[in-house]
């Protein structure tokens, strides 16, 4: 029989505060991804959808195909692609990379962070574009009557709006990134699922795995608050 | 049209931006839909271009003769309260717009253009997105902007008004001037048929 729980020892034996520890040393990662992916993704999606919304032909073709491809394909594979491509194709395996100095984990962490920083910016992207194509024309004409040069419309006038418009879209990818960070498990990131997977192969106790959902919960809800506030103080501005 | 020595309209100056944008300055719009900004209270929607306006030229001068920002900002906010006061809603400086019915949002944006002192103030039919007591509201800020030294260009459908308050009616129809001429002229004794008929349906 497998010893699904550990019963040897009392309720809160050695094994949970080991777990725990263990368990925080992953979400650490989690988080890190997490953070790093957000702070990347939304000035690059930001970037993307500018491109994609440009009247350039030569530029919003390509950007929108790009983000068509990024968005109809899983993330899962993205992230074999990004981690696993290299060597295949070009015998260079990220894992050799200098800039990595050598370190596997590194260069695994930064290769799932390059595919979730693309994949989130698409996603993004396509939010932004939405937020920014439903302000009202007569903003603009307001700004340019009012002798605004345009980033100044943009930055002054526009952004909050298009802040206030994209939020609940925002909150309900950036709640889905929290989770998704969880497939980074399959490239060797030591995040949180990785570590609790980790018992179950090495000591052979299952209830690490379904601990997990409570640290994704907590922040969760921590991330959910937050937005709630930033609605409450956004919708101050409107009826 | 000529301003400030230069014509306003010519193409080359028309390809340039910060030309465009000088001379839009010589003009000021309000819209039939208002559009104030609504992140701002009323008193930043009237002073945001102005101070970004007066920053820009701060920061052209040479470092001794710059203000300080804080002395531009408490000017500009003066200037704002005295046409608040003209416009009539010196109590709704904080509001914000959606605070405000649509008669006090139009006199908002009224203010708004005036804050950057045009030659020509243009209205786009002002009040027909108001019911007829915030029309008359609306109409009497404007009837008492007239004695100012700003021109005024309005479009509306509200024929007592202009036969009022206009020193000079055209009458248009289907982009076409039908006719032109002072109020008495145009209302009184009209003689394109399109006019006459326009005028005995009201």
């Amino acid at each position: 029989m497998y010893p699904i729980f550990n019963y040897a020892n009392s309720y809160i034996n050695d094994d949970f505060i080991r777990v725990t520890g263990q368990l925080w040393k992953g979400f650490g990662v989690t988080l890190s991804l997490f953070f790093l992916t957000l702070i990347l993704a939304i000035p690059l999606g930001l970037i993307f959808a500018f491109c994609t919304r440009s009247s350039f032909l030569p530029l919003k073709l390509p950007f929108r195909a790009f983000v068509y491809v990024i968005r109809g394909t899983p993330l899962l594979l993205q992230l074999m692609i990004v981690i696993y491509i290299p060597g295949i194709a070009f015998h260079a395996p990220i894992t050799k990379w200098s800039m990595f100095g050598g370190n596997v984990a590194t260069a695994y962490f930064f290769g799932a962070l390059f595919a979730f920083v693309i994949n989130y910016a698409c996603y993004f992207s396509e939010i932004f574009r939405g937020g920014i194509e439903n302000i009202p024309k007569g903003q603009y004409e307001a700004c340019d009557v009012l002798g605004m040069t345009r980033s100044e419309a943009f930055f002054k006038v526009i952004l909050l709006q298009v802040i206030r418009n994209i939020l609940a879209p925002m909150s309900n990818e950036i709640i889905t990134l929290v989770k998704d960070t969880a497939l980074a498990r399959t490239v060797a990131v030591t995040e949180i699922l990785f570590c609790a997977y980790e018992f179950l192969k090495v000591d052979a106790i299952i209830w690490p795995l379904f601990y997990t959902g409570l640290f994704y919960l907590v922040f969760n809800a921590v991330l959910t608050w937050l937005f709630g506030l930033a609605e409450k103080k956004l919708s101050r501005y409107y009826k | 049209m000529i301003f400030g020595g230069e014509d306003a309209a010519v193409a080359a100056t028309l390809r340039n931006p910060k030309q465009i944008r000088k001379n839009r300055l010589y003009f000021g719009l309000v819209f039939q839909s208002f559009h104030l900004f609504p992140q701002y209270t009323v008193l930043q929607n009237l002073t945001l271009s102005a101070y970004l306006k007066a920053c820009k030229e701060n920061k052209a001068l040479p470092k001794p003769e710059r203000r300080a920002k804080a002395e531009i900002r408490r000017e500009l906010d003066q200037q704002a309260m005295e046409l608040l006061a003209r416009v009539g809603l010196t109590e709704k400086v904080s509001s914000y717009p959606c605070e405000l019915s649509g008669g006090q949002q139009q006199r908002v944006a009224i203010a708004r253009a005036l804050m950057l002192t045009p030659n020509i103030l243009c209205f786009d039919e002002p009040t027909s997105a108001l019911d007829p007591e915030l029309t008359k509201e609306v109409m009497g800020v404007i009837r008492s902007l007239k004695s100012s030294d700003t021109t005024m260009i309005v479009v509306t459908h509200e024929m007592d008004f202009a036969r009022n308050v206009a020193d000079k009616v055209i009458f248009m129809a289907h982009g076409i001037i039908e006719e032109e001429g002072t109020p008495e002229e145009v209302f009184d004794h009209p003689k394109s048929p399109i006019l006459q008929s326009f005028i005995s349906n009201t």
